[in-house]
């Protein structure tokens, strides 16, 4: 099992879609900053740098964290999801379809083993990911912004109903804790790709079911309209990571949901696992 | 005890109604250079990949150097190399990357093993360039170098040639030489190039449509029944009373000329009955058949077709 993990590492660093997001999310964060400062140029008449500034110098208002806080946000539901997909998606269609599945297939491995090797690969991808980006962000907005304490106010995010604060070093474990949380998060998304993997042949097919099929529960769920309906979308569930980032986590919640997603994980997973093991590989 | 290294028991997969293999009993002897023979799309690959694993049979059994494979895989797959229609590698590494990564699957090898699989194929001066810029005929040979890693007892090479040009053909026609007279490897060969086959194999197994329509030696096929040449005036009266016979099979090649499938004891037989009616037998020989010459025969007219086991 070490092994066939150390084979899917190499593979996953040789990939072209890992290196695709990593750079993406690198333009990403240039964008965010470069956006920022746009707005701040022309809500200040141009004396953005100023207020940057003072911000830096009075670490209150807005700084790096805020700037980090709300660039992991926006990415996370959109952005970061596709990367996942992409890359979990291509783990037994994208070998499938290049033929390597049936090669590796008649070596002396459980396809169970295979499986495993390919989604914790996937996993360490997907903290990697998180990690990274998180980690720029808050390098970004040291470097661009300067630090001080995360102030919270209610608006775009829909964090907090009234304003609120995490004192800065608390904060930075907060962020430590999103990437962890994140990552769970998001391997709900890494499972669901893993098992279209298992059934289409392509990886184009796998990405683009998962994505369809997150961003219609996504979608669906953020309608007022629909509602009632929110409870029973897995996109629902996936919003527990944002908790780290609450003045006071709630933790029973936190708990709660991060376990629904376990379930989604683990059911997904072995539910992956009973039609690869029985898969015909035809390809 | 049976020194068979496959054995394929009644074995069927069906997909929907359409039935691909049909009831195939195959064996597959320690030491045979074993040629398994059947038109595009006849179950071979099916079959195959049934006998490998990757496939899931409807019902039968495989057994794969004495283990089943439904109950121990692993256990057989261990001692095997294989490669299935055309070797597929991860294109961005080079052949020697790749030849780590598949040794490491198969539980690691030595750095001499694969400079030595490598030296087998003739790709020890390449094995460093990517796979993405290798020719076909390199790809078929680093697919045979990676089946020969794990040092295995038993190699089964699903159209190893091809796609491959003339030139690529001569160089695998040797290499598998070199395995079977080097190495005294047991190797199953599916192919299409018959003349191929007959030079290499000692025994082959014939399917058409699933179905199981020889198995045994080259030569007990090839003596099984005799071609007679048979060159007479009047052809086309003696085309019709022939043909009539349901003992004979009878096909015309140009105008001067019928050519009889039968059974040696009715040879007497036709030339008294041609004579009896008035015909001037010019020539009446034995013509050897090719194995291609039979297998055509045999997967073109099912109603001539029998199993042997």
């Amino acid at each position: 099992m070490l092994t066939q993990l150390m084979l899917e590492l190499f593979k996953i660093c040789r990939s072209r879609s890992v290196h695709l997001s990593f750079i993406t999310l690198i333009g990403f964060v240039g964008l965010m900053l470069w956006g920022f400062y746009s707005y701040a140029e022309r809500k200040t008449g141009g004396q953005a740098t100023e207020q940057f500034k003072y911000t830096y110098e009075s670490k209150n208002y807005f700084n790096g964290l805020t700037f980090a806080l709300y660039s992991v946000m926006f990415s996370f539901s959109l952005l970061i999801p596709i990367f996942v997909a992409m890359v979990a998606g291509a783990q037994i269609a994208g070998e499938a379809r290049t033929g390597t599945l049936r090669m590796i297939c008649v070596r002396p491995l459980s396809r169970v083993s295979i499986f495993l090797s390919k989604f914790l690969m996937v996993a360490f991808y997907t903290y990697l990911l998180m990690a990274f980006f998180i980690g720029l962000n808050l390098l970004a907005g040291l470097l661009f912004v300067g630090w001080g304490n995360l102030e919270l106010y209610p608006g775009p995010l829909n964090l907090v109903d009234e304003p609120g604060k995490i004192m800065r070093d608390e904060a930075l474990w907060r962020f430590v804790y999103a990437s962890l949380s994140g990552t769970w998060a998001l391997l709900v998304i890494a499972a669901i790709a893993m098992l279209f993997s298992v059934l289409f042949e392509t990886p184009q097919m796998a990405t683009v079911a998962t994505i369809a099929l997150y961003l219609m529960f996504y979608i669906i769920g953020r309608i007022e309209f629909f509602e009632h309906l929110r409870p029973y979308f897995f996109t629902t569930d996936m919003d527990f990571w944002r908790d780290v980032f609450k003045p006071s986590i709630p933790w029973q919640s936190f708990y709660h949901y991060g376990s629904i997603c376990g379930a989604y994980i683990f059911g997904t997973l072995l539910l992956a696992i009973t039609i690869f093991s029985r898969k015909d590989i035809t390809s | 005890m049976s020194d068979a290294v496959l054995e394929t028991e009644l074995l069927t997969k069906k997909y929907s109604r359409r039935v691909v293999v049909n009831q195939l009993s195959l064996k597959v002897e320690r030491g045979d250079i074993f040629g398994f023979l059947g038109r595009n799309g006849a179950g071979k690959s099916t079959t195959i990949r049934m006998a490998l694993g990757l496939v899931r049979p409807t019902s039968g059994r495989v057994r794969l150097l004495g283990h089943d494979m439904s109950k121990h895989p692993l256990r057989a797959l261990a001692r095997i190399g294989a490669i299935i229609e055309a070797p597929a590698f991860y294109d961005h590494f080079s052949g020697w990357r790749n030849l780590r990564m598949f040794a490491a699957m198969s539980g690691g090898a030595k750095t001499e093993r694969i400079e030595a699989v490598l030296d087998i194929v003739g790709l020890r001066d390449r094995a460093h360039d990517p796979v993405r810029v290798y020719s076909h005929g390199m790809r078929q040979r680093l697919g045979i170098a990676q089946a020969l890693l794990p040092a295995p007892e038993f190699v089964i090479l699903d159209e190893p040639t091809d796609g491959l040009d003339p030139q690529g053909i001569h160089e695998m026609r040797l290499l598998i030489r070199r395995l079977r007279d080097e190495l005294g490897l047991t190797i199953m060969l599916s192919s299409h190039l018959l003349f191929e086959v007959e030079q290499i194999c000692n025994r082959i197994a014939i399917i058409d449509q699933g179905r199981l329509i020889y198995q045994g030696s080259i030569e007990e096929l090839i003596a099984k029944t005799t071609t007679i040449k048979l060159t007479v005036d009047r052809i086309e009266e003696a085309y019709q009373l022939l043909s009539h016979n349901p003992k004979l099979s009878v096909s015309r090649n140009g105008d001067q000329s019928l050519y009889v499938i039968m059974a040696d004891d009715q040879i007497p037989l036709v030339n008294a009955l041609l004579v009896e009616r008035g015909f001037r037998v010019m020539e009446l020989s034995p013509q050897r058949e090719t194995l291609e010459q039979v297998f055509l025969r045999l997967t073109q007219n099912p109603a001539t077709t029998e199993a042997k086991n």
